[in-house]
């Protein structure tokens, strides 16, 4: 990056250098010309003056080198020549020029005249190039003062050695040349420095980048400009949480596999010691039962996951109505009285008859199931449980509480991860609706952001533990049922 | 011969435990981390079948524990963590092998053979003492060329004396190594099942390849 920057700058620093020589050039040159310009007028003022057609040549020449030196304006040592126009006659020329010279070169006196003015021609004298412009003049013949005055149509010639103006221009541009072309080297060192120097951090920021692969995430060295330090400390900061969240991912497509395969090789050896030699109906209808329970347990992993995937890419729409929020916690207790029974678990639904909230039914059935499910699995052999509620800044507050015993280490940092179970062996136990599994108060969370609320971890002392949702009522009425507080 | 199966996954540990004693294996099953530790640590298995994700204490840190105190129990690592780091790290800590959830339970009871095989510093499957010859794998026995029929323990008892042809095998040792920990048997009920061995291996034939080292225990050698 660094070498285009600097690239560019010195293309363009190139291209204005380039352009300002040119310019200069054209400028000497116009100058040389403008010169020669000035000698021809200063020529044909000459001319007039002193009635330049009725001089000899010997008197010519001797008037017009005289006059040379003054008008020459610059142009050194030029060449003179005065044409007739109806002939093409040389009328005078200057004392430097011999017959020999040919100021017109290949061209015809006729051709010159369309030379004549600003374009000018290459012509011949002394053995050299000579630049050649010309100037056609009417001027009068004979004396002043008898009528009439015939005029004669001359062309006058004035040139300059090419050499002598390459010279010159040479030198101009050799001048020109060294100071601009110096100029420039020292410009483009000094862009080259100030872009090294700006963007090697950047390109030190940018080599960590490069190295930068899914499966090694690691910081980018800060620079010391305060800004690149900005920029890299942010981007940092974006790495951590992109490599936190890749590792979720990868544990996560881990544990899944892991949950998975372990009922699958269950069911497998189940069938195969099923097989293994002839058995019994019965036994064989014991292995069937077995087998049975495992497939159940894979089907409600799956299901789990599905229904996790689907609220939390949000695909699922809500079906807002109105809800007996005890009638809902009833319902989903229900299912779970028989285990609950068997753990001798009392579970005491307060939460008061007119209580009416606004939710989706299938969202809220989700949530409860998880939580209550929660409470019949993991509350101490003959703990209490309850489910309350109270009217919370214009909304509905809904806590299912447990006793508890030994809450794992890391509980409520790590409760809502899926299959976190406060121990590494994934002991499963009665898995149904995701839950037992791992993926229980996962489910519900996404479900309580699917309507719009969140579901807080509670810890209270004994310990006492549970969880927290705020719903919107559909009818703020009193509350029956016991007193709102827990049991102390 | 005896294994020690450490799973917690309940229906898993039941049916594996039953297919390994239907193959004829005394097992004991443990479904904790902890416990599994000190099943391995008192007792002496002939291989040990560990699953890595334990309640308690997981199944490296355990075959770990027990590399370190110089146990050296052939160790089969059964999960469901399939990638190469995983099992990697497995065979790097001390196991012997490595078998991923679901598997074929023929294929488990082949490398449970390969190791124990291994164990005793044996590469055939077959064993032969003079004239007695015990595939381990069809699990049958000849003598002179016939046929011999023994019960599940009988044969426990001849592969384990013929794992060590030549060495005195104490009663306790034979007890430990072809009865469940659990079991109510005591280790009297080796001298019955030597004689019932005995009835069948050497009463055929006119040299007798169970010894008696009296006050010691017993030896299966071909003698002179």
């Amino acid at each position: 990056m660094r070498f285009r920057i600097a690239r560019g700058l010195m293309l363009l620093l190139l291209v204005l250098f380039s352009a300002i020589w040119a310019v200069i050039a054209d400028r000497t040159l116009r100058g040389l010309n403008g010169s020669l310009d000035d000698s021809l007028k200063s020529l044909i003022g000459f001319a007039a003056q002193n009635a330049v057609l009725r001089m000899d040549s010997a008197e010519l020449k001797e008037k017009a080198d005289a006059f040379l030196p003054s008008w020459t304006a610059g142009v050194e040592e030029p060449f003179l020549e005065i044409r007739s126009l109806d002939d093409g006659r040389i009328l005078a020329r200057s004392a430097r020029l011999r017959s020999d010279y040919n100021l017109l070169g290949r061209k015809s006196w006729k051709e010159a005249l369309k030379h004549a003015g600003r374009k000018g021609w290459n012509g011949f004298a002394a053995g050299k190039h000579v630049r050649c412009r010309a100037k056609k003049v009417s001027l009068p013949a004979g004396p002043a003062g008898e009528g009439v005055r015939p005029t004669q149509e001359v062309l006058f010639i004035v040139a300059v050695e090419r050499d002598e103006a390459d010279r010159r221009f040479r030198e101009i541009c050799q001048r020109s040349g060294i100071g601009l072309g110096s100029t420039l080297l020292l410009a483009v060192a000094g862009v080259w420095l100030v872009v090294w120097r700006t963007t090697r951090p950047l390109t030190g920021l940018a080599e960590d980048v490069a190295a930068i692969t899914p499966e090694n995430i690691r910081p980018v060295r800060v620079p010391a400009d305060p800004q690149l330090a900005l920029l890299a400390d942010r981007l940092n900061r974006s790495l951590e949480a992109v490599a936190r969240s890749l590792e979720r991912e990868k544990r996560f497509s881990s544990d899944v596999a892991h949950e998975l395969l372990t009922p699958l090789g269950g069911l497998r050896t189940e069938l195969e010691v099923a097989l293994l030699k002839p058995r019994p109906a019965e036994d064989l209808q014991e292995a069937v039962r077995r087998c049975e329970t495992m497939v159940r347990e894979i089907q409600h992993l799956v299901e789990g996951l599905l229904e996790l995937g689907r609220l939390e890419a949000g695909t699922g729409k809500v079906k807002w109505e109105e809800i007996d929020l005890s009638e809902a916690v009833d319902a989903a207790w229900n299912n779970l009285e028989s285990l609950a029974r068997s753990r001798t678990i009392a579970f005491e639904n307060r939460v008061g008859t007119d209580a009416r909230v606004e939710a989706g039914a299938h969202f809220l059935d989700i949530i409860l199931k998880n939580l209550l499910s929660n409470v019949a699995r993991y509350t101490p052999r003959g703990g209490r449980a309850w489910a309350e509620c109270e009217e919370s800044d214009h909304h509905l507050l809904l806590r299912v509480m447990n006793q508890a015993e030994n809450l794992p280490p890391g509980f409520a940092e790590h409760a809502f991860e899926r299959f976190w179970r406060g121990d590494l062996s994934r002991t499963r136990k009665n898995s149904e609706a995701g839950n037992g599994i791992g993926l229980g108060l996962s489910l519900a969370r996404s479900a309580a952001r699917a309507i719009g609320s969140e579901l807080l971890i509670e810890v209270r002392p004994g310990p006492v533990v549970g969880f927290s949702l705020s719903l919107k009522p559909a009818v703020v009425a009193r509350l029956g049922g016991s007193a709102s507080k827990p049991p102390s | 011969m005896k294994v020690l199966l450490v799973e917690d996954y309940e229906p898993l540990a039941e049916s594996l435990g039953k297919g390994l004693r239907e193959s004829g294996y005394a097992v004991d099953v443990s479904r904790d981390g902890e416990e599994g530790l000190w099943y391995a640590e008192t007792n002496d298995y002939d291989a040990i079948i560990l699953d890595i994700m334990l309640p308690g204490i997981d199944g490296l840190a355990i075959l770990r524990r027990l590399r370190e105190a110089g146990r050296n129990t052939p160790v089969l690592l059964l999960t469901a963590r399939t990638a190469v780091e995983d099992r990697v790290e497995g065979l790097d800590t001390g196991a012997d092998d490595y078998l991923t959830k679901p598997f074929a339970l023929q294929e488990l009871l082949s490398r449970i053979r390969a190791l124990v095989r291994r164990c005793y510093n044996r590469r055939s499957p077959n064993i032969e003492v003079g004239d007695l010859r015990i595939n381990t794998v069809r699990r049958s026995v000849e003598r002179a060329g016939r046929a011999v029929s023994l019960t599940p323990r009988e044969y426990a008892l001849l592969e384990y004396l013929a794992s060590r042809p030549g060495e005195v095998v104490s009663r306790t040792e034979i007890w430990e190594h072809i009865y469940e920990f659990r079991s109510e048997a005591t280790s009297n009920v080796v001298d019955v099942y030597i004689s019932f061995l005995r009835k069948k291996i050497d009463s055929n034939s006119d040299k007798p390849l169970i010894h008696t080292r009296r006050g010691q225990g017993y030896v299966l050698e071909e003698r002179p």
